[in-house]
């Protein structure tokens, strides 16, 4: 080691020549590690997330024929459109209801059972186990036995609730009810995903800092406030954030509950769900489709981009 | 983090620290229910399923999976989908190492700006990009392949996180040491450097295994023919198409979720570490 560091003290002429040339190939060389990840990147997301705003500005149907001009000189008819579109504005509300009924549903469940299962309670793997297995499982497959629990005439909770003499629920034929049911569906299914996370946020707490505040007479709202509430904080954010972008951009469920159309009403159609529509099915508008992406994507651009800016003042204070 | 617990003491409550147990069960079978009913309906006569009052236990009709499975080309769907999977696993091992290792152990210019730009594909929405996505692979004439269901996924956005964390962790002096013995940069990670990371990999591979079997919304928008169908898209299929036999598709679910759960059921340790990790740093 000691030859090294002389050599750097004093280097003679053609090794710094050389030293430089290495470093530019080691350097060239980090290039060359990133390189397939870069080509993916740049062919399947970063081009994409560029060209959807390029496509919105067309009137647009690739199975048939390129890209048209709009009759606006400015491109933005198919923007121009959806505001006056009432399907738009129904589907965008719809968006919103889910997004504000499941994520509080979600993450409420979530943490509950996390702070249960924190608790100190035996067989606390197992439980997580338990809970979390939806999480994993196939989505048709799930969703494939849920549609028939609903099933109007043989499903298994209109044949309970006919055990104390409850009329049938339509629960994916109503639409009142069709909404609520995919919104049951996806609480089942994710709710493990985020109390797994709040696990992992509880597990960093010091139990220590809580013992002392005992010890020094604290009161238990005094503990929640000082204690329990800075370690949960942090990890509540992050869970609202996670599940409200999911929630914004649900589409998979209500397509296999109540398809393309959102089921009776279009009652279940999600922005999503409008989207594909647009985009995909007979008659195919991808401007307008594209268009609909773009606010998709400016909703969780926005949510993520406050994520990483309280996650950031976080690591920076 | 025994808050719970000591606030119920606190209130002289203790009488319903019990009530945990009971609370926790309730969660656990509300959780598992489906999978119970989904193994119940598949074994049920279709007297039993299609009966006003509920039956909680099975008849034991295995026939119904042999019809369900001659009811689909589900050898091929399998085929498919075990295929997509693992050329899925090996080419995202492959390229999350590649780049885990140049951020962990290298340093260039742009490097901060590059991570950035990785990160920062979790605020895109693949809904979002559905149909630029999908011009994409139709200009590479790639609709109905397998490449169009396995190459856009070779990057895992965790998987580059969870080994430049690990590599950062290793010790320069390894690098060094394996430096003065005459070894290259490729030798070290193919050699040390990947191996110590087994775990971290193994992390990868799971998600990736999890990821690709339960992928529906692309494999269906990019299929057109059963040849190159996975299995999700091919039990959407059958659903619509057998929409009347529900023990037949309750048995087709139970089976196409079955390689999920056993997996899981092996590995959820490393998958239950690795979304913590992930999650938390987010």
């Amino acid at each position: 080691m000691a030859r090294i560091a002389a050599s750097e003290v004093n280097p003679p002429p053609h090794t710094t020549t050389n030293r430089w040339i290495r470093r530019l190939f080691s350097t060239g060389q980090a290039y060359l590690y990133l390189m397939p990840m870069l080509l993916i990147l740049a062919i399947f997301n970063y081009f994409p997330a560029i060209f959807v705003f390029y496509i919105s500005f067309f009137k647009w149907n690739f199975l048939i024929h390129g890209p048209q001009p709009l009759a606006g000189a400015d491109g933005l008819d198919n923007y121009r459109f959806l505001f006056h579109d009432p399907n738009f504005w129904q589907s965008a509300r719809t968006t919103l209801e889910f997004v504000l009924i499941t994520v509080p549903l979600n993450v409420g469940i979530a943490l509950f059972l996390a702070l249960l299962l924190m608790s100190g309670i035996r067989g606390r793997a197992f439980w997580r186990l338990a809970i979390f297995t939806p999480y994993i499982t196939p989505l048709v497959a799930t969703v494939t036995i849920w549609y028939w629990m609903f099933d109007r005439y043989h499903g298994l909770f209109n044949n309970v609730l006919s055990i104390f003499h409850v009329s049938p629920v339509l629960w994916l034929d109503d639409p009142r009810f069709v909404l609520p049911s995919i919104i049951l569906y996806t609480v089942w299914k994710s709710v493990g995903f985020n109390v797994v996370l709040f696990m992992a946020g509880l597990a960093n707490a010091d139990p220590a800092l809580g013992e002392a505040a005992r010890v020094d007479g604290a009161n238990v709202w005094q503990q929640f406030r000082f204690i329990t509430w800075p370690t949960l904080a942090p990890i509540t954010i992050v869970v609202i954030l996670l599940s409200t972008i999911d929630a914004f951009k649900m589409f998979q469920p209500a397509f296999l509950f109540a398809g393309a159309e959102g089921g009776p009403n279009n009652a279940a159609r999600t922005l999503g769900l409008y989207l594909f529509d647009q985009a995909f099915l007979t008659n195919a508008h991808d401007g307008l489709g594209a268009a609909i992406a773009v606010c998709i994507f400016l909703i969780v651009f926005t949510i993520s981009a406050i994520q990483l800016g309280i996650a950031g003042r976080r690591s920076g204070s | 983090m025994l808050t719970l617990r000591r606030t119920l003491r606190r209130w002289r409550l203790r009488p319903l620290e019990p009530l945990r147990y009971v609370v926790a069960a309730f969660a656990a079978l509300v959780a598992l229910f489906p999978f119970y009913w989904m193994f119940v309906v598949s074994l049920q006569s279709s007297q039993s399923a299609f009966s006003a009052t509920p039956k909680f236990f099975p008849d034991w009709v295995w026939s119904n999976y042999a019809r369900a499975w001659q009811a689909a080309p589900w050898i091929l769907y399998f085929r498919n989908s075990l295929f997509i999977v693992g050329a899925s696993i090996i080419l995202t091992l492959v390229v999350t190492l590649l780049a885990g290792y140049a951020f962990g152990t290298m340093k260039f210019p742009g490097q901060q700006f590059f991570f950035l730009a990785v990160l920062g594909l979790i605020m895109i929405p693949a809904e979002a990009t559905l149909i630029p996505s999908y011009l994409v692979v139709s200009a590479f004439h790639w609709i109905d392949t397998y490449q169009v269901q396995i190459i856009p996924f070779g990057v895992s956005i965790s998987g580059i996180f969870l080994l430049r964390q690990f590599f950062l962790s290793l010790p320069p002096s390894l690098w060094e040491a394996a430096q003065l013995d005459g070894c290259s940069r490729l030798g070290f990670l193919w050699r040390i450097a990947a191996p110590l990371a087994r775990p971290s990999l193994a992390v990868v591979a799971l998600q990736v295994f999890i990821g690709a079997w339960n992928a529906f919304l692309w494999p269906y928008l990019v299929t057109n023919t059963d040849n190159f169908r996975p299995v999700e898209v091919g039990l959407q299929a059958f659903t619509s198409a057998e929409g009347t036999d529900p023990t037949g598709l309750a048995a087709a679910a139970a089976f196409t979720t079955l390689p999920v759960l056993v997996v899981f059921l092996i590995a959820q340790r490393q998958f239950i570490a690795g979304i913590s990790v992930g999650g938390v740093k987010e």
